[in-house]
């Protein structure tokens, strides 16, 4: 193992933090640690300065209110669009991706310029506030299987350019009519999963980390943990499925199927 | 004969409309146990408020009503406001967890010759409650997050606590201006008694609630904003420690047989109120002593070769104090998650707590969500047993003695495979 310390920055769970969202910054450290790679867990709050020198900024969902306060003290700040400039991997989760975009809605009326580091645009609208389990299938290029999450957002993402993390399988993702969810690009993962995001999903974790790192992985060693993992994907994948006419129909087909 | 049947009932101050919905209600709630389906109490007041939008004006026409609000906290409260009042006479109170306009209609329609009323109110029903009963007094206690996909933010619901405040200008606030949110929603009282209780939780509140700049908390527990002048005022009543100390500088000493300080900040606030409706403090304390458990929360009992305490709490703020404050040594520690639509489906809050004190302990993760825990607890370095099943998490465990904490549906739940406990 190198002697580089991995810097994972939790930019402003004050104001970013409403899902639990420092638990993907959790996961991260941990699951650097548990491949004996030396990994440090940075809290920035909303008072202090943002470093340059982080390998991965995280940032998680939050009000109205404090994802205003939290873009107008990034920008004031600088130090996140300095360190994306300088190649730093980004995860970014429900406020958290709208900030990064170039506009976003706030309370009842009017719109505010995001930070601009990504070509997307959210929408107010009129339509119900997105509330779910949300099924990603996700790019081809991660090599992970189908990402899982749970969603709550009211504000409708556009991409303007570029892809997105995946293709809505369950759930509404960035907007109703888009059919997908988030936002790739080589720096840059963002979604609207939360639950949180990592924890369902250590295949992104790992490859924000195999990102920042630029080495492969190792396997890790903890199998209870693993199993948990698995557990927990097998039990909330299995929640949504097929409606359940479908079910009752698919059973009955396949009860004929072993009669014929 | 009209008049005999209304005397027979209890409703001669009722219109025959109301008598009539009251009756119908009755009956319903009543057919809805005998099927098994819980209390009916939630059936009927739905009943009672489909049929008289208006009835909770006329139901508490008369009575001196205390109203208690907060995220957490707000049963035990209830319950520890009732048992002191009650020494003034007969006080009609919503117990079975029934704390909306609805469940609340029923308790108040069951007041037999009460004079007064303690009344959990729901955070997002307060508007309704506080304009139709007109209360006397008022108690808040916090404000942060609960049921992340369905209850509105905890701003709003500050915002439209303001206007309660607003809207009541003879009712008396009692406000635990520790909290942030609570300060900011009571700004507007004419009459409020300013209670510090102290702040655990904070992570809600840590934007200003007027200007959403960052707030700045110091070690004595005071906060202030770091751009407009929004800052902890002077607190009428100081909790500290077991002490309460009055704006007389008298202190009065707190005992509770309920374990976790929070449940200390719950007494405090009903204490107060018991000072100001000129109960005997030396009666309210002994009142507020003989709790020992609220509808089975806190319940100690024994079950087959097991000692088994029972713990509720529905979100990361009612976790985190019980997990810090609760005393864990030498016992086993079960852990339920469930996420139905009473708990909130959404389980990422578990997150928020830190459960790294746990990790010398036997520790079982159990509930429908019993996989989310196992995840977060590993990931915390928490070695742990599973099982969805709760029953057989607690029959799992290796020590005699064990902690259950679960949250609203699991509780409930597990209070149900045991027996009511």
């Amino acid at each position: 193992m190198s002697d580089k310390i991995l810097k994972i920055v939790l930019v402003y769970p004050d104001l970013l933090g409403t899902y639990g969202d420092s638990g993907n910054a959790e996961i991260l450290v941990a699951r650097a640690k548990l491949r004996g790679i030396n990994a440090v867990l940075v809290t920035v709050s909303s008072t202090q300065p943002v470093p340059l020198d982080g390998d991965v900024y995280v940032l998680g969902g939050g009000e109205d209110g404090p994802q205003q306060a939290a873009v107008t003290l990034l920008r004031k700040d600088g130090g996140l669009e300095r360190a994306h400039s300088n190649g730093a991997q980004i995860l970014a989760i429900c406020a958290g991706f709208q900030i990064l975009g170039v506009e976003f809605p706030i309370s009842k009326s009017g719109s505010v310029a995001g930070l601009g580091l990504l070509p997307v645009r959210t929408l107010r609208s009129t339509k119900p506030r997105c509330v779910g389990e949300l099924m990603v299938d996700p790019d081809p290029s991660l090599g992970v299987p189908l990402v899982s999450g749970y969603e709550n957002h009211a504000g409708q993402t556009e991409i303007i350019s570029g892809k997105p993390l995946g293709r809505v399988v369950y759930g509404v993702g960035n907007s109703y009519e888009s059919g997908c969810d988030g936002y790739l690009d080589d720096t840059v993962i963002a979604s609207y999963c939360h639950g949180p995001m990592l924890a369902r999903n250590p295949g992104i974790a790992d490859v924000i980390l195999w990102r920042a790192l630029g080495t492969d992985l190792s396997e890790i060693s903890d199998a209870n943990l693993m199993h948990s993992i698995d557990d927990l994907r097998f039990e909330r994948i299995s929640s949504i499925g097929t409606p359940k006419y479908w079910k009752d129909l698919l059973s009955i087909a396949r009860r004929l199927k072993q009669l014929l | 004969m009209k008049y005999l049947l209304m005397r027979y009932f209890g409703f001669e101050n009722y219109s025959l409309g109301l008598a009539t919905a009251v009756l119908v209600a009755r009956t319903t709630g009543l057919v809805s146990r005998r099927l098994g389906k819980g209390a009916g109490v939630a059936l009927a007041g739905k009943v009672l408020i489909g049929l008289q939008p208006n009835c909770l004006g006329d139901l508490a026409q008369g009575l001196d009503c205390v109203l208690v609000s907060a995220t957490n906290g707000k049963t035990t409260t209830t319950a520890m406001c009732a048992a002191s009042l009650m020494s003034l006479g007969p006080v009609v109170t919503n117990d079975l967890g029934n704390n909306m306009s609805g469940g609340i209609a029923v308790a108040l329609a069951n007041r037999k010759n009460a004079k007064r009323a303690v009344l959990e109110v729901d955070e997002a029903h307060l508007e309704t409650v506080a304009a139709f009963v007109e209360p006397s007094h008022v108690i808040l206690m916090n404000l942060s997050r609960d049921q992340l996909d369905r209850v509105s933010e905890v701003r709003s619901l500050a915002n439209r606590w303001a206007k309660v405040v607003q809207n009541e200008p003879d009712t008396t606030f009692i406000a635990n201006i520790s909290d942030p949110l609570i300060h900011f929603a009571t700004l507007g009282a004419k009459n409020i008694v300013k209670v510090s209780l102290g702040l655990h939780w904070k992570f809600d509140a840590v934007g200003c609630p007027v200007c959403d700049s960052a707030l700045e908390f110091d070690s004595n527990q005071t906060y202030r904003c770091t751009s407009c002048g929004f800052a902890k005022p002077m607190a009428d009543y100081v909790l500290h420690g077991h002490e309460l100390i009055c704006p007389d500088k008298t202190r009065i000493e707190i005992a509770v047989n309920l374990p976790g300080d929070f449940n200390l900040g719950n007494a405090a606030m009903a204490l107060i109120l018991a000072n100001l409706a000129g109960v005997d403090m030396q009666v309210a304390k002994q009142r507020v002593l003989s709790i020992d458990n609220v509808a089975g929360r806190y319940k100690t009992f024994n079950k087959g070769d097991k000692t088994i305490s029972l713990m509720m709490a529905k979100n990361p703020a009612g976790w985190a104090a019980i997990l810090d404050s609760v005393e864990f040594s030498g016992k086993s520690i079960v852990l339920g998650l469930n996420a139905e639509i009473a708990d909130g489906k959404d389980t990422s809050w578990i997150y928020d707590v830190d459960f790294s004190p746990l990790g010398s302990y036997d520790v079982v993760a159990t509930g429908q969500r019993a996989f989310d825990l196992s995840v977060r607890l590993g990931y915390a370095g928490v070695a742990h047993r599973v099982s969805v099943d709760q029953q057989r998490a607690i029959s799992m465990v290796d020590s005699p003695n064990l902690v259950y904490l679960g949250n609203y549906t699991a509780f409930q739940s597990l209070r149900k495979t045991l027996g009511h406990v």
